[in-house]
């Protein structure tokens, strides 16, 4: 009797203690599918990474969904309108004009001393695995500024990217108190992510490896936007994958989804469409043409098998097919949301007949197996890519289209390590590799670059990656010297005409058949997942991640 | 008894030596920790030698593993190997140092010790669960045998034995997390709206005020893997206690039991189920090591931070000595498991001398 009593009372009186727990104040929690490896953001390579540095740091200027850029941490954008840039010799000069009063979360003032020492930090040799590398960085010859907030970036050349070359700007006090050699591990330790400092309007507290960041309302970062965050509390919590993140959602358990794309749209049913934030991304999928391995392999012929190729490839097909109808087919690898981009025509629709007239005329003819051939050889092309299944899907059904009009192309599923393995990373010989050209074709995705010089390594002779040092990334092998002039004309100009004239040019080029470096396939899709409750977001195609804004989201 | 201990564990010293050197090989055939680096084009070769140098991992590998294992070090091989008191090193796992991470700098103990209290919570709950709920089902299912809940148990048995970890695991998150039903949470360890991220110094405080709401909070989210682990791992056990207390029935002592008109209960209690239990506690013993090591698929399907959920981290991650501490715990508590089990036997059991 009494033991049944007690048992009904201790029952009661955790029920009781369950419920009685205050609410706390308010706080949203998003939702991520990895862990980030770091929260630094130079050393960020995960869009996780990304994501959750975007909410701690802030960049001298931002870019806005509409891809415009807006200052953050200055008074103005610097332009040559506006005196800020101006051209000195064979280089220039850029002024920052730092906002004045504004602290870190350590307390201390923001001054051009941080910009100064971000630089250096940067340049020390014992920096490894900096994910975007040095460029840029390089051509600064010194900052003046001091402890003060109108800092002058001198450049020994004319370096186009300043805008966005401070992403984000880092605490000199605190990273000098940190042996550069050491940075991976103890600057923005991820085990004490609370010893850092930041300027971002959310500051680590805790973190629980693989579950959850904690953070809270960085209460200096009102110096800089002029008002708190409106949120107490933001809340990462870390799932295995986006399988059972999705059913998180759906179970209630948090408030925005991150890092879902196209792939992820057929699981969002049973959600509600409000809910649903669904952009095209900067992203887009390709199609690489390796010029120096069709060349060697065809000879003079490669040109017109690429161009082949090219018409045979049914876009459509691939969008309607393997992408479920998700996206859309993209003839400009330049987003239309960027300032430079333009207007180009031609039509996305493949013409296998149109295809056959081209290799017929070339001499290729089809032989007893189905496969056309010339001179003994057959028409055989050595496709690769990673090993994402809508990928492979795609590719299967490429390698369909193509054998319709006799061409045979093997695909071959590599693992991304080899596809996109530095040129010391991998052996010479590892197959599928880009940058040692051991494929003929290969899909894989590209970031419609923001800034325009965001092409110069990937498209110039210069960037071809078989002469050392290794480091460019013209893995098409593509030498076309008015391809070359026009990026050396944006290289060389500060000045948005000009700039703009030589991408229109760039464009001009990408859409005639001397594109023989790739084909756009389509435009890829950003998605998020966002409760009612939860007020202006906005999402952003760009890298700052759906977090660029996060200090004015309000929650209900 | 006390010889016989002694003995096994000398025997385990050669035994754990070469789980160590066979995994170790094994470790570094998976991939190397500069694999990170290998999707970033802008990384030298000079800063990959740097890392390399800076972590040991361009010394030859039996020189990786003996510093590993602490024999090796600056000072003459044999004197590194005592202990630091008698004038040894301080590094490597005979000095009680696991090393540090690879990939972030962080004390491989200090990264085993978050880790185990969310897979000891997991685990111990499970096999508590698992194991009592076998025994009972294993027993009644015997002594009832061919009775409908007999059938019932086996085909139980043969569904929850079939099905693959992840996909019950998804499963029930389907149909018991999200809309209609929504009773239980589908991951984590806490309601971040709620409770603070498990194992922090907030939550330890928030569980300091507020106990019952802590308890009820984690409670709820054990419910679904540790159903999970539940449901897959009952079938063996049970079907194991019900073959043994089968046997165990069949034997003449419990039909003299029955014939000196002992009542049925006692018969089956005393006679039958202390006799069949002996071959179940060495098979329960040896599921020891699982509580220690993770449930890597339920760890990962729940969100759980534990052992497993780290272990498959550092896979990916390359993280060699993190991989090797959790090994080497697993390998420890496997050899500890069967000499407990071997030692409870003999408890169990008096006809059993090991001396």
């Amino acid at each position: 009797m009494y033991r049944r009593l007690f048992s009904v009372l201790a029952v009661g009186a955790l029920i009781v203690g369950a419920c009685s727990s205050s609410t706390p104040s308010k706080k949203i929690v998003l939702a991520e599918w990895q862990y980030p490896d770091t929260v630094n953001p130079y050393l960020a390579q995960a869009e996780t990474d990304i994501e959750v540095a975007g909410s701690m740091f802030h960049n001298l200027v931002d870019v806005t969904p509409d891809l415009r850029t807006i200052p953050t941490l200055v008074t103005e954008v610097p332009t040559l309108a506006n005196n800020d840039v101006k051209m000195v010799g064979a280089g220039m000069d850029v002024t920052w004009k730092l906002k004045s009063g504004m602290q870190w979360s350590d307390g201390s003032a923001i001054t051009c001393d941080d910009l100064s020492g971000t630089w250096k930090w940067i340049m020390d040799p014992d920096n490894t695995g900096l994910a975007g590398g040095t460029i840029g960085w390089e051509d600064v010859t010194g900052i003046d500024g001091g402890s003060g907030t109108t800092c002058t970036m001198h450049f020994g050349k004319v370096y186009e990217g300043y805008l966005y070359l401070v992403a984000p700007l880092l605490p000199a006090k605190y990273i000098q108190s940190i042996a550069v050699k050491d940075a991976p591990t103890k600057l923005y330790p991820m085990g004490d992510l609370k010893s850092g400092v930041y300027d971002g309007p959310y500051i680590p507290t805790e973190a629980q490896a693989d579950a959850q960041i904690t953070t809270v309302a960085n209460s200096k970062w009102s110096t800089i936007s002029g008002h708190a965050p409106y949120v107490d509390q933001v809340i990462w919590k870390y799932y295995a994958d986006a399988a059972t993140m999705l059913q998180g959602y759906k179970a209630g358990e948090y408030d925005v989804a991150q890092d879902l794309n196209d792939a992820d749209i057929p699981s969002l049913a049973g959600i509600d469409l409000n809910e649903q934030v669904i952009h095209d991304s900067l992203t887009y999928e390709l199609h690489q043409f390796n010029n120096k391995a069709l060349s060697d392999k065809f000879g003079a012929d490669y040109k017109t098998i690429i161009k082949a190729v090219k018409l045979a490839t049914d876009r459509q097909a691939i969008a309607a097919g393997p992408l479920g109808g998700n996206v859309s087919v993209t003839n400009n690898y330049i987003s239309p949301l960027t300032w430079y981009y333009k207007v180009e025509g031609g039509s996305t629709a493949a013409d296998p007949k149109a295809a056959t007239a081209l290799l017929t005329a070339a001499g290729w003819a089809l032989g007893s197996d189905g496969y056309l051939a010339k001179a003994g050889k057959t028409l055989e092309l050595e496709y690769c890519t990673t090993t994402r299944q809508v990928r492979q899907d795609t590719l299967k059904l490429v390698a369909s289209q193509l054998k319709a009009i006799g061409i045979k192309a093997n695909v071959t599923a590599a693992p991304s390590g080899d596809v996109f393995g530095g040129w010391d990373a991998v052996k010479a010989d590892t197959k599928c590799n880009l940058v040692h050209g051991t494929f003929d074709v290969a899909e894989f995705a590209y970031v419609s670059p923001l800034d325009p010089l965001g092409g110069y390594n990937v498209y110039t002779t210069q960037g071809i990656p078989d002469a050392a040092p290794h480091n460019g990334q013209n893995t098409a092998r593509i030498s076309l010297p008015a391809l070359d002039d026009a990026y050396n004309a944006v290289k060389n100009s500060v000045d948005p005409a000009v700039v703009k004239a030589a991408m229109g040019t760039i464009q001009d080029i990408y859409v005639t058949d001397q594109n023989t470096y790739e084909l756009p396939l389509y435009m890829r899709k950003d998605v998020w997942l966002v409760k009612p409750r939860i007020h202006n977001f906005t999402g952003n195609p760009t890298t700052s991640a759906g977090e660029w804004n996060i200090g004015d989201w309000t929650a209900d | 008894m006390i010889k016989y201990v002694v003995r096994r564990m000398i025997q385990a010293i050669p035994v754990l030596f070469l789980i160590t050197v066979f995994t170790f090989l094994l470790m570094h055939v998976q991939g190397d920790p500069t694999q990170r680096f290998a999707q970033n084009a802008r990384v030298s070769q000079a800063q990959i030698a740097a890392f390399e140098h800076r972590w040991g991992l361009d010394d030859p590998l039996p020189i990786q593993y003996c510093k590993w294992l602490g024999v090796c070090g600056d000072k003459p091989i044999v004197v590194n190997a005592l202990p630091q008191a008698l004038g040894g090193g301080d590094n490597g796992i005979l000095h009680g140092d696991f090393g540090y991470s690879v990939f972030d700098g962080r004390l491989v103990t200090d990264i085993i010790a978050q880790r185990m209290l969310p897979t000891l919570i997991l685990t111990v709950t499970a096999y508590l669960i698992w194991v009592t709920i076998a025994i009972l089902a294993g027993v009644y299912a015997a002594v009832k045998r061919y009775s409908l809940f007999d059938s019932g148990l086996t085909i139980f048995n043969y569904v929850g034995y079939s099905l693959p970890t992840f996909w019950l695991g998804l499963m029930l998150i389907t149909f018991l997390s999200v809309p209609p039903l929504r009773w239980f949470p589908a991951s984590g360890m806490n309601d971040p709206y709620t409770t603070p991220a498990f194992g922090t110094n907030s939550y330890w405080a928030f569980f300091g005020q507020n106990p019952f709401f802590a308890i009820f909070d984690l409670g709820r989210h054990l419910v679904l893997p540790v159903l999970t682990l539940v449901t897959v791992s009952i079938a063996g056990d049970s079907r194991f206690v019900r073959s043994s207390m089968l046997d165990s029935l069949s034997q003449d002592y419990v039909k003299t039991a029955r014939a000196k008109g002992l009542p049925e209960r006692r018969v089956i209690l005393r006679h039958a189920l202390r006799n069949a239990l002996l071959p179940v506690i060495t098979n329960i013993g040896l599921e020891i090591p699982f509580l220690f090591s993770g449930a890597i698929v339920t760890e990962t399907i729940f969100a759980w931070p534990g052992m497993g959920r780290q272990f498959i981290e550092s896979v990916g991650h390359t993280d060699y000595p993190v991989l090797m501490g959790i090994l080497l715990i697993a390998a420890v508590s496997i050899v500890f498991a069967n000499l407990l089990a071997d030692i409870l036997y003999a408890v169990v059991d008096p006809r059993v001398k090991y001396d």
